[in-house]
């Protein structure tokens, strides 16, 4: 058997931007048996910090508006996007054009959603007796709380519990107590949380809607029904996205996990094939109107990269709902603590 | 025994104890940015005075290496040599010389005083993809990420649990390019 790694990667990533520099570092977060690395990564080099627990006097954890500001950012950017669409909708506009400002607007809305469910932003600096240094990877409020709630035990471990002299001179330093030995914190981690997989079954559901109404919209030519299949695609896409940021953490089979990212690996893939027809499409026909994408049906091969697309999305969808049957069928989880 | 006051990281201005180790975040009287403290121990003990190495007193007992008038307290685990309080340098539960320490230091053999190490692995994929963006740099950026690639494959990589990847990658990149521009100048030369 390999020996264990000496470090294990933390939660959290971040940017650590320099002033008036072009590029910023990425950093993140390692735990050593007696220490916290900071690692910051260039483009061929990484540097390292390291707090041993010994030394570690204070986190001190800021809430910030980031979030907010970048949501705002990202509203106007959906709203810039989303509004020319609808004008186009309307007035039966160019097909490319409306599919474009489809795509972004789209585009914007998951980065939106994304921003949103990733938690509020904070700023989180660690100090010790001679320095306070910025934690960047630690940029989200719950991971930072997740991440704290790890190093409090393994901190007061290395330290000791504060003395009965030490708490009358610092009543507030009783909140430290540590629930348990670090070791036991270590080798037990947190129970996962009870997830019933209804998030990822509407994904799987959805795959297979969408697989069928696209069939159906290129056997009969039907228009409204291929828009509603965009639609599903559209819908798929944001379930998906938020069912593998809250899949994190919970009782669900590394199976389940796995093929909501396929998921999401085949709607990327989807979206860019069919931004790719569209552009030729838009070339060889410029001022056709194009509404619901049936109309770059003689387009060579797109019927059949269309109709292969849906085989696969049915088969993701397939396969993930007879595994998520074997996850339906097992008893619930008992609630994490 | 009174801790070293927190200061609120947005003002400068200092914390207030009743904010400390609270459950959840609490506006700073100064700023109001919403803050959570976490404080340990370690706030509350001061460093002590270090420690200068007792002097040598009977004649003939056990002095360090390095300050022959002050009494040994142990020998450096890597040379053996004597040494006092002064000289004595802990390290993950190791007592070492200065000396020692200065010399593993330069053979990067002490990975915990190491503070960068260059990642060959991301530089070769680096010069192996970005030259392809601009089609004719890669016809020199190729070759040379292929070299970095052989050439450090085994070559210490980070500190931390790193894959290989990345090599791969830059090896299939810059054989595909290599690839590519052999048989377009091979297809250029029959042509002719």
């Amino acid at each position: 058997m390999a020996a264990p790694a000496p470090y294990t990667k933390l939660p959290g990533r971040g940017l650590r931007r320099a002033i008036l520099a072009v590029t910023a570092t990425r950093c993140r977060l390692w735990l050593a048996a007696d220490h916290l690395l900071a690692v910051d990564y260039t483009i061929a080099s990484e540097e390292y910090r390291r707090f041993y627990f010994r030394d570690i006097e204070a986190f001190i954890v800021r809430r910030t508006a980031q979030r907010q500001v970048w949501n705002w950012i990202l509203l106007a950017l959906l709203l810039l996007t989303a509004g020319p669409f609808f004008v186009a909708w309307r007035s039966e506009g160019s097909g490319g054009f409306l599919i474009t400002t489809l795509i972004f607007a789209a585009f914007w809305s998951i980065c939106l959603l994304v921003n949103t469910l990733r938690g509020p932003t904070c700023q989180t600096h660690i100090r010790t007796a001679v320095q306070l240094e910025q934690l960047p990877s630690l940029s989200r409020l719950p991971v930072a709380r997740r991440v704290l709630r790890l190093l409090q035990p393994l901190i007061i471990e290395a330290q000791g519990a504060a003395t009965s002299e030490e708490l009358a001179a610092a009543p507030w330093m009783a909140a430290t107590t540590p629930v348990g030995p670090a070791s036991a914190v270590r080798s037990e981690p947190k129970p996962p949380r009870a997830d019933r997989g209804y998030l990822h079954g509407a994904l799987f559901g959805l795959l297979i809607a969408e697989a069928a109404l696209t069939a159906v919209a290129y056997f009969f030519g039907d228009e409204p029904i291929s828009i509603f299949s965009l639609l599903a695609m559209l819908g798929g896409c944001v379930i998906c996205v938020t069912a593998l940021i809250r899949q994190g953490e919970t009782d669900l089979s590394a199976a389940v996990r796995g093929l909501a990212k396929v998921a999401l690996g085949y709607y990327a893939l989807k979206s860019v094939i069919g931004f790719v027809y569209m552009m030729i499409f838009a070339v060889r026909n410029p001022g056709t109107p194009m509404v619901t994408g049936l109309e770059m049906v003689d387009e060579p091969g797109f019927s059949e990269v269309a109709l292969g697309s849906a085989g696969l999305g049915a088969a993701i969808g397939l396969i993930g709902l007879i595994v998520l049957l074997g996850h339906f069928r097992r008893p619930p989880a008992s609630p994490a603590a | 025994m009174t801790p070293r006051l927190v200061a609120c990281t947005k003002c400068r201005a200092s914390l207030p104890p009743v904010l400390y180790n609270a459950p959840d975040l609490r506006a700073c009287p100064a700023c109001g940015a919403r803050t959570q403290v976490e404080v340990f121990p370690a706030a509350l003990r001061s460093a002590g005075s270090a420690s200068i190495g007792e002097a040598v007193i009977v004649e003939g007992e056990a002095s360090c290496f390095y300050h022959p008038a002050k009494k040994a307290v142990l020998p450096c685990e890597s040379c053996g040599r004597f040494l006092c309080a002064l000289c004595d340098v802990e390290l993950n539960d190791q007592h070492i010389c200065p000396a020692c320490l200065a010399a593993g230091k330069k053979k990067g053999k002490l990975q915990q005083f190491e503070n960068r190490r260059t990642l060959y692995d991301s530089l070769a994929l680096a010069v192996a993809f970005f030259p392809m963006l601009l089609v004719w740099p890669s016809l020199l950026g190729a070759p040379i990420a292929l070299y970095i690639a052989l050439r450090y494959w085994k070559a210490p990589s980070s500190i931390v649990p790193r894959g290989k990847w990345r090599f791969v990658v830059a090896i299939i990149l810059a054989l595909a390019q290599i690839g590519g521009w052999t048989a377009m100048f091979i297809a250029i030369f029959h042509r002719d």
